[in-house]
This record gives structure tokens, sequence and C-alpha cells, in this order.
């Protein structure tokens, strides 16, 4: 179950933190608390996928990142999403639901 | 404008490597630390919660590594590292590395100098105009003085009249020069230099010789027709090669007086860099003295048949020519009867 997250497909990864970071901005540890909740526990993604996919997403602009106290009173790095990545969600939002009534169609045809 | 900031990012992480490390560290620590805390709010003591961390994640030193190898700037990293070990390996065996450093150096050499051959015997082209259009008369390459019939018909060595034959009767050619089949040595003195004379190559060439080259000189002027007559003051022309060499490109040797072979000739002009004379040879000519100059006895008698021929068709000419039928007949056909008729 912990491997789950490189069944995804690599665009998928990043679409869904995409999502997650949409409603407020979160660190690391709560994307995958989150995700993990919105998808019933099906998804787990483990700190590796994360991290890599977080770099990846930050160094094309997507998201930025600061450091803030969190409600335990330490240090944690927030990601926040860039009006970039608000497009890029959107964009790859549509996209997705294209691809999935197509695939729909032909399964059940 | 995404691979812009890529780069930015990369390079900034590259020259600052400790903090980004010190930063990723404390960010894997602390999504470690939120996930074991979680688990111990479930019930775990922070023994378990920590092991279970552990089992879900993974090292976080392959978490890292993972991180680090996504980045395009780990590369250059790893390909540093990389030739750092490997000149220390070379340097530890310095034996080895001199053996293999001299056989580069040797055969990355050698290639150089044959393709620096080969650029300039056959690549490059001939320092003449349009190559395609010069013809010369000839099917062989025998040499020097002849009389007669030469091997069975072959033919290449033409006599003074005839050449002034061919040249005059044959229209086709816009051109039709003539010149010795073998290089005189010279013994050639500067004119008020007290030092003895020296041996050089010269070359007798018609006085038409640099015109149907299409050749010009690089500094003074070439030979022309007029300097190719009797009453003419005796001209010569230098070769770059010589000028540079033997006389430091000195330009007043152009218009100086050298005395060659006794004769006092004016030094009119320097041939171009890459010209070294109608053939490719081991020593090429330093000078160029007019056919008219040349004391022996064969100018203008008509026996003796000791030049080569080089001709320059224009382009209609030379477009009309097929492979059967060309100036390879020519000779053939009017050397007995062209020289019988004219002596």
């Amino acid at each position: 179950m912990a491997d789950k997250a490189s069944d995804l497909i690599q665009g998928t990864l990043d679409m869904l933190i995409l999502k997650t970071l949409a409603l407020e901005p979160m660190h690391g540890y709560g994307i995958t608390v989150r995700l993990e909740q919105m998808s019933k526990g099906t998804f787990r993604i483990n700190a590796g996928s994360l991290f890599v996919a977080l770099q990846r997403l930050q160094r094309s602009g997507l998201i930025k990142s600061e450091w803030k106290a969190t409600e335990n009173s330490r240090r944690a790095k927030y990601y926040i999403l860039r009006q970039q990545g608000r497009k890029r969600l959107d964009s790859e939002t549509r996209e997705w639901g294209r691809q999935i009534a197509a695939i729909a169609r032909i399964l059940e045809a | 404008m995404p691979l812009v900031r890529n780069l930015v990012i990369g390079l900034r992480t590259l020259f600052r490597r400790t903090k980004d490390s010190t930063d990723l560290d404390e960010e894997l620590d602390e999504f470690l630390e939120m996930a074991a805390e979680d688990k111990m709010r479930r019930g775990m003591t922070r023994g378990e919660a920590l092991r279970a961390v552990r089992l879900e994640q993974g090292s976080s030193d392959v978490t890292r590594e993972g991180v680090h190898a996504a980045r395009w700037e780990s590369f250059l990293e790893i390909c540093s590292q990389d030739l750092r070990i490997g000149f220390r390996r070379l340097w530890k065996s310095p034996g080895f590395t001199t053996v293999v450093v001299l056989t580069l150096a040797l055969g990355i050499g050698a290639t150089t100098a044959i393709f620096t051959l080969i650029d300039a015997v056959m690549l490059e082209p001939l320092p003449v105009a349009n190559p395609k259009q010069l013809y010369r008369l000839g099917d062989n390459n025998n040499c020097c003085v002849m009389t007669g019939t030469q091997n069975d018909g072959s033919f290449v060595l033409y006599s003074y009249p005839l050449y002034e034959h061919l040249r005059d009767h044959t229209p086709e050619f816009k051109q039709l020069a003539a010149f010795g089949s073998f290089l005189p040595d010279l013994s050639i003195r500067r004119s008020g230099d007290p030092a003895s004379a020296q041996p050089y190559k010269g070359e007798f060439v018609s006085g038409n010789y640099f015109e149907m080259f299409g050749i010009s000189a690089f500094a003074g002027r070439t030979l022309t027709p007029q300097d190719d007559t009797a009453p003419a003051p005796p001209a010569a022309v230098i070769s770059y090669h010589t000028w540079q060499t033997r006389f430091g490109a000195d330009p007043s040797v152009i218009g100086a007086t050298f005395i060659i072979n006794t004769v006092p000739y004016a030094i009119v002009g320097v041939a171009p860099p890459r010209f070294y004379g109608d053939t490719l040879r081991s020593d090429p000519p330093d000078f160029w003295l007019p056919l008219a100059t040349d004391p022996d006895r064969w100018l203008f008698a008509a026996g003796p048949e000791w030049l080569y021929l080089i001709g320059r068709f224009g382009p209609e000419v030379q477009s009309s020519f097929s492979s059967g039928f060309g100036l390879r007949s020519t000779p053939k056909r009017r050397p007995s009867s062209a020289t019988t008729r004219l002596s």
C-alpha cells in the first residue's frame, strides 16, 4: 500500500498535489494526510515520491514554499499554490475529465 | 520561462549545496516527526510509532537521494565526481598515464598532419581561376628535351615554333601558355649584395603563363607577354614561399635587380601565396622567368621539343567538348607534320 503512489501516473500525482494546495497552503506531511483522507485511504504517498514531486512543481513555478511555524510551534515548510499552478490545475482537471470519459466510453462499449 | 527558472534554481542549489541539503533534512525530519506524532495520538508508544513510520516511509537517506537525483544539476555533480576520481587514478599510475597521453598526442598529431596534407593537395581548390577550363596538351609525362617522334605517337613535348603555331592557330583557346618541362638550377645573387650567389630553382614560362592561369600577383605584377620578347629587359617573378622564407618578406625585393645566372633581372612581383607552379612537386620553382630570356639554344630551333603546354578554353568551347573528342587528339595528329613544315 505504501508504494501505491508509484502506481500513479506521474502527472496524476502532480495534479493531486495542486488540488490539495488549492484549498490552502500546507506542509508536506499535511499533503499526504489530506490525499489519504480524500481518497479514503486508496492513495498513500510516501515521502520519496512526495518530495520529488514538490521539487518538480516548485521548479516549474507552479508552487512556492516558505518556512512557517506549525500549530505545535515548530517549523515546517509550507507549500503555496501560485497563479500559474492554479491555471495548470484547471487545464489538467479538464484534460483528465476528457480522458476519463473517453476511457469509460471504450470500456462500456 | 520555466526553463530559465529551473536553470537559476539549479545553479543556486549547486553553489549553496549545504544550505539546501540542511533545508531538505529539516523538512524530512519534520515530516517523519509529524507522522510519528499522528500514530502516537492513535495510541502507539513513541518507539512503536517511530518504527512504524520508518517502515512506511523507508529510509530517509533513500528519499534524500531520490530528491537529489531528480535534479538536473546532480548530473553535473556526478560528472565532476567521476572526473575527480579519474584524475586521481591517473595521478596514481604515472607510467600508464604517460603512455596514454603520448598515444593520444601522436594519434591526434598524425591524423592532423595527414589531414593537413590531404586538405592542401586534394581538397583545397587550385589557386587558379576556373581550373575546369584548363587543358594540358599531351598524354604522358616525358621530360626534358626530345626530338622526332615521341613514344610511338604518344606526345607531350613541344618545340617553341610549334607552340607559337598552336597558340596562333587554335582560336578555341583563349590562352595557350608554354613552360619548360624541367626546372633549371639557377645561381642567384641580389645585385649589390656582397654575399655569394645561392642556388634556386627556376622555371622558364611564356609571357601569358600567369594570365592563362588567371593568377594575379600578391605584390607588384606578374609576367606579361611584353616581358617575353627579346628586346624587353629581363624580368622575373618570385614565389611567395621563397620571398617569405629566403628574403624575409622584404618589400624592397620587388623592383630590385637580381643577378640570375650572370644576367641582371628585375623582380617585378611576388606570386600569390598558394601558387607553387603548374606541377605538384617537392622542389617547386622559386622564380619564374620569361622564355625569351632562356639562354639555351633550343629556344628558337624547331627540332628539339622541350615545352609543356597548358591552355584555357573559353566557356563556350569547353561545354561543347565531349569526352571522346578533345585535345588529346590534337597533339597526336599534329606533331610530325607541324614540326616538319615549320622547320
